[in-house]
């Protein structure tokens, strides 16, 4: 079916819309969707749900796991490009973190939090944000200094040596 | 009780009015793609009890499944909730208020989408009242929510803050020129979509345009709104200068006391027709080429004259040609004491 805006490009998008009082269907092109306006935050990108996905889906065996709230798999999210339940977010969280990124270009929310109303303060967010990245690094020199210490210790025993000495 | 757009407002020669939405979801059920009947209906009779708890707001309900055809499509005219809305009703809901300046969608894209709306530029107004809706509502129906990825939605492109800001954009001058097919383009490199609002999926009509803000993750409330209002004041300051300009012509001068002409005497109106002379009308009446009458008159005459509200306010099946008189009577009402004021 061609474009009923233009009549030359094959169709790649419904909108629904009002005319003369009545509920009707225009069926569009890429291009004048775009030149009406129509246009995702993920197609304007020029990552369709697909590609932005393709990725992922060669990393992950798609299908087998699924959200124990709502059954969703991560392949029906790819499909539909519609999360099933809020649990999707926590049980697909590796695989839709990386999508985030690719649309927005950041992975952590930094607007209002619930129970208040806004202008809140942003700090907290930040510093929830920091506190965890410090934490990650203290783990993370630990598990180094611990492992350098065991590695020194075991080189010295195998050696023969005393580590204390 | 009057309506929003009966209300003056700040720029209202080119910001039409505010818009906000936020969208919020039910942290137990699944989400609407997902959702059997009775989930649904389990939605709408929990919105509706923590709406009825809402201190000072009265609401009105419409249940989709109930409604008639053009009452449906009046819904989305008094620009309530869109045409993707009641193109599939079931177990959708839209609760407004009196002024119809908030209204709460149920079971659409997302469980909850409430929106508020008001005349001229008043962004940061209407996001403190949907912002304290959300705040009453989130106490009773507890939004989904995570620390780092914010309030959950259906669709990744609303999660965040589920927030969607937009203006409606009262573009004539830039449209005339060719220019808006090119800045929707330009706009959506940033993440903005630029749509009619009328007619919008071939060729929009009216002039009017609806400019949104899509990006809702990484970025604040408060963020949103200003970005928005910085390209809103572009577009505000081109659409100003382009119209200055295309006024002082003689052939637009020409054109806008014709368009006075036949809205104020003409015995019977197509609504596509009334569009076309709405928007020269307005322009007139902005640029102070046509005294007599005020801009949200104007606007008012707009939503009344809609197809399928300009049906059900008459309370009667209307055949065409009466529609066409209906529509002609009430612009001439509202312009019986316009005049045109050639070369101001």
């Amino acid at each position: 079916m061609l474009c009923q805006c233009c009549g030359e490009r094959p169709v790649t998008t419904r909108i629904k819309t009002i005319v003369n009082g009545r509920l009707t269907e225009r069926a569009l092109c890429a291009v004048c969707a775009q030149r009406l306006g129509y246009t995702s935050l993920l197609t304007h990108l020029d990552r369709g749900f697909g590609s932005v996905f393709s990725d992922c889906l060669e990393e992950t065996p798609a299908g087998v796991e699924h959200c124990p709230q709502c059954g969703a798999t991560f392949d029906d999210i790819i499909r539909t490009g519609l999360v099933g339940c809020a649990r999707c977010y926590e049980t697909f969280r590796e695989q839709l973190q990386p999508v985030l990124q690719h649309i927005y270009g950041a992975d952590v929310h930094c607007g209002k939090m619930p129970g208040e109303n806004l202008p809140q303060p942003q700090q907290n967010m930040e510093l929830t944000v920091l506190q965890d990245a410090l934490r990650d690094a203290v783990e993370q020199s630990d598990r180094v200094r611990r492992q350098a210490l065991l590695n020194e210790s075991l080189r010295r025993l195998e050696g023969g040596e005393d580590p204390d000495a | 009780m009057h309506k929003w757009y009966e209300a003056p407002g700040i720029d209202r020669d080119v910001v039409f009015a505010s818009r906000i939405r936020m969208v919020r979801n039910l942290s137990d059920l699944p989400f609407p793609v997902r959702m059997s009947a009775s989930d649904r209906e389990r939605v709408c009779l929990r919105v509706e009890k923590a709406l009825s708890a809402v201190p000072d707001l009265a609401w009105t309900a419409a249940f989709l499944d109930e409604q008639e055809p053009e009452q449906a499509v009046s819904l989305v005219e008094r620009q309530l909730c869109s045409a993707e809305f009641i193109a599939e009703p079931q177990g959708r809901a839209v609760f407004y208020t009196h002024d119809e300046s908030l209204c709460v969608l149920v079971n659409g894209i997302d469980h909850v989408s409430m929106q508020g709306i008001a005349s001229g530029s008043a962004l940061p107004d209407v996001l403190n009242r949907v912002n304290t809706l959300d705040t009453v509502l989130d106490r009773t129906l507890r939004f989904a929510f995570h620390t780092q990825l914010g309030y959950l939605t259906q669709r990744l492109d609303a999660l965040g803050t589920g927030l969607q800001p937009s203006v409606l954009l009262f573009l004539p001058a830039l449209q005339q020129g060719g220019a808006v097919e090119q800045l929707s383009s330009d706009v959506a490199q940033l993440g903005f979509s630029l749509r009619g609002l009328f007619d919008s999926a071939i060729d929009p009509a009216g002039a009017c345009y609806e400019l949104t803000n899509r990006i809702s993750f990484g970025i604040s409330e408060a963020d949103a709104v200003k970005n928005l209002l910085s390209i809103s004041g572009q577009l505000c300051t081109r659409e100003r200068q382009a119209r200055t300009a295309f006024l002082q012509t003689e052939e637009a001068q020409d054109a806008v006391g014709r368009a006075l002409a036949v809205l104020a005497s003409a015995r019977a109106l197509e609504f596509s027709e009334f569009l076309r002379l709405y928007a020269s009308v307005r322009m007139g009446v902005c640029a102070g080429q046509i005294g007599g009458v005020r801009v949200e008159q104007l606007d008012s005459l707009l939503f009344a004259v809609e197809p399928a509200t300009l049906l059900q306010r008459a309370g009667k099946p209307l055949s065409a040609a009466q529609q066409q008189e209906r529509r002609a009577q009430f612009c001439g009402a509202v312009l019986s004491a316009a005049s045109f004021l050639p070369g101001v």
